[in-house]
């Protein structure tokens, strides 16, 4: 299925974020109501900037993918928020979205605009740090 | 009976999908279906309003569903029939106009932990409001925990989850021995067998039309007269009043009608008469050895590929997990062979409190079925294991 690339399989088999941060100075929960798939992220803030960030949670490939993808590439970047944020609008169907170097990996999730009903997997640890970040500003 | 006859019946099968999801909504049959727009097209007015002959002849008939409805489930009198929105409203009927007032401080209420939302929330909510004990107990162990306070037993009929039917005539003696009232949500039960009221000392009865191969947005509450006689409505409004006095009183309408505020759904209530023409026609109960049967070669051919954690008694419902993968992911795949099943929770989810899997893959039959439909699930299975595994 073309949903599932060799690098999002790799990311959900071997994720390298999946672990309690030991670190952190922000935690936030999220839970996607519909499936019951559960994520944990450990922040470490410094300023308005991710210094590190892991995740522990319950779900699907897809969300598990998402969420150690998320950490790969969101932290040290000037804008985290706007990297979310070019990623929320990708997923929801946008493809003028051009993603720094850093981001064009999250172009694996392409497939997730012609399966809307999965779409929700992959924004779930997006949308918990959107949430998280948002209630620092 | 051949079963392409039965087939025949469903338009939706004439498409390109193989339907596993009875326990979520069944098939509806074109009859039905064609009774529901008849409604709109040629009959059109409300019930019990005006004096006009259509008005008239439509009431007449929408009593006479009421009746055959009755006499489905055994009882004869169809004073006991409140026609409700779906199984959910007619639940928040019985907790919000009778079990909220006769709880004193020391009451409880015992619900199973294999229940649907709609059997669960509405008692956890109730109890909280009244500050009452709520015991959410196993199915195994619910009567160790009927007492002498517990006003109200809340349980399934058949679990919409594992298919399991608790041992109902146990739990009504039980409760019986407690003075406890009994309801038994039947929204699965009564979509994959029949019942018979007069047999068994159940209280309270809820169902659903839309999984008995009726109409969407039609509930029933079947209830002993002489308790819904008790209940003060929750919801007030049009078509229960009989009349107000020139002093203002408001003097209600009896049961059925009493409960029953606000204008109904004539058109959906039209259509479930022709629903039970249809269950009559091919009589479900006997339906049930064929999909058991069914259920048994699914069954085995999970338990053939193997990797496979099965959570069902036997029954037209199995739910399943593929070892190492999450339900969603495997949802895809079935999609992809146009194969429509459900997925997740399944609005159950007291049963995975405290359990690692956070959902199933759930396959619920009907007796459009056939043993070549499962093959092909089955394929899909096999296939799903070696994309993952």
């Amino acid at each position: 299925m073309n949903l599932y690339k060799d690098t999002l399989m790799d990311h959900f088999r071997s994720p390298k974020f999946k672990f309690e941060g030991n670190n952190h100075n922000k935690t936030k929960d999220g839970v996607n109501p519909s499936c019951g798939d559960t994520i944990t992220l450990y922040v470490d803030m410094l300023e308005n900037s991710i210094k590190n960030i892991s995740f522990t949670g319950n779900g699907c490939a897809i969300s598990m993918a998402s969420a150690d993808i998320m950490c790969e590439v969101i932290t040290n970047i000037d804008n985290s928020l706007e990297g979310i944020n070019m990623f929320l609008d990708y997923i929801n169907g946008d493809d003028a979205i051009i993603f720094p170097p850093k981001l064009e990996v999250l172009k694996i999730f392409g497939e997730l605009q012609q399966y809307p009903v999965r779409r929700n997997c992959a924004i779930l640890p997006w949308k918990t740090l959107k949430s998280l970040l948002t209630e620092q500003s | 009976m051949e079963n392409s006859i039965i087939r025949a019946e469903f338009p939706l099968l004439s498409k390109n999908l193989i339907y596993f999801d009875a326990a979520a909504t069944s098939l509806k049959p074109e009859s039905v279906i064609d009774k529901e727009a008849e409604y709109n097209k040629a009959l059109g007015v409300n019930t019990a309003r005006g004096t006009g002959l259509y008005s008239f002849n439509i009431t007449n008939e929408i009593e006479k569903i009421r009746d055959k409805t009755a006499k489905y489930i055994g009882c004869s009198n169809n004073n006991q029939i409140i026609f409700t929105a779906n199984t959910t409203d007619s639940i928040n009927l019985v907790a919000q106009s009778y079990v909220k007032k006769i709880c004193s401080k020391d009451s409880n209420i015992v619900i199973s932990n294999l229940e649907h939302h709609s059997n669960y929330v509405p008692w956890v909510e109730l109890c909280k409001k009244l500050d009452i004990e709520c015991r959410i107990v196993d199915i195994d162990k619910i009567n160790n925990n009927i007492d002498n306070e517990t006003v109200i037993t809340a349980v399934t009929g058949m679990s919409n989850l594992t298919g399991f039917r608790p041992d109902l005539k146990g739990i009504i003696r039980k409760c019986r021995e407690y003075k406890s009232k009994i309801i038994v949500d039947a929204a699965q039960l009564l979509a994959h067998s029949t019942i018979d009221i007069s047999k068994l000392d159940i209280d309270f009865l809820c169902f659903s039309a839309h999984k008995m191969y009726g109409p969407f947005g039609l509930g029933f509450l079947y209830g002993k007269e002489e308790l819904l006689k008790e209940f003060i409505p929750y919801k007030y409004g049009g078509n229960m009043v009989s009349y107000i006095g020139k002093d203002g009183i408001i003097h209600y309408k009896d049961i059925p009608h009493k409960l029953e505020s606000g204008t109904q759904n004539p058109s959906a209530i039209h259509a479930f008469g022709s629903t039970l023409t249809f269950l009559e026609k091919y009589d479900l109960a006997s339906q049930e050895l064929f999909i058991l049967e069914l259920d048994k070669y699914l069954n085995e051919g999970l338990k053939n590929i193997g990797d496979i954690t099965i959570y069902s008694t036997q029954g037209s419902i199995t739910s399943f997990n593929i070892n190492g993968v999450h339900p969603h992911d495997a949802s895809g795949f079935f999609d992809n062979k146009n194969i429509i099943l459900r997925t997740g929770n399944l609005c159950a989810s007291p049963f995975f409190i405290n359990k690692e899997e956070s959902g199933v893959i759930r396959v619920s039959l009907g007796f459009y079925n056939t043993k070549e439909e499962i093959d092909i699930l089955l394929e899909t299975i096999r296939e799903i294991k070696e994309f993952f595994l």
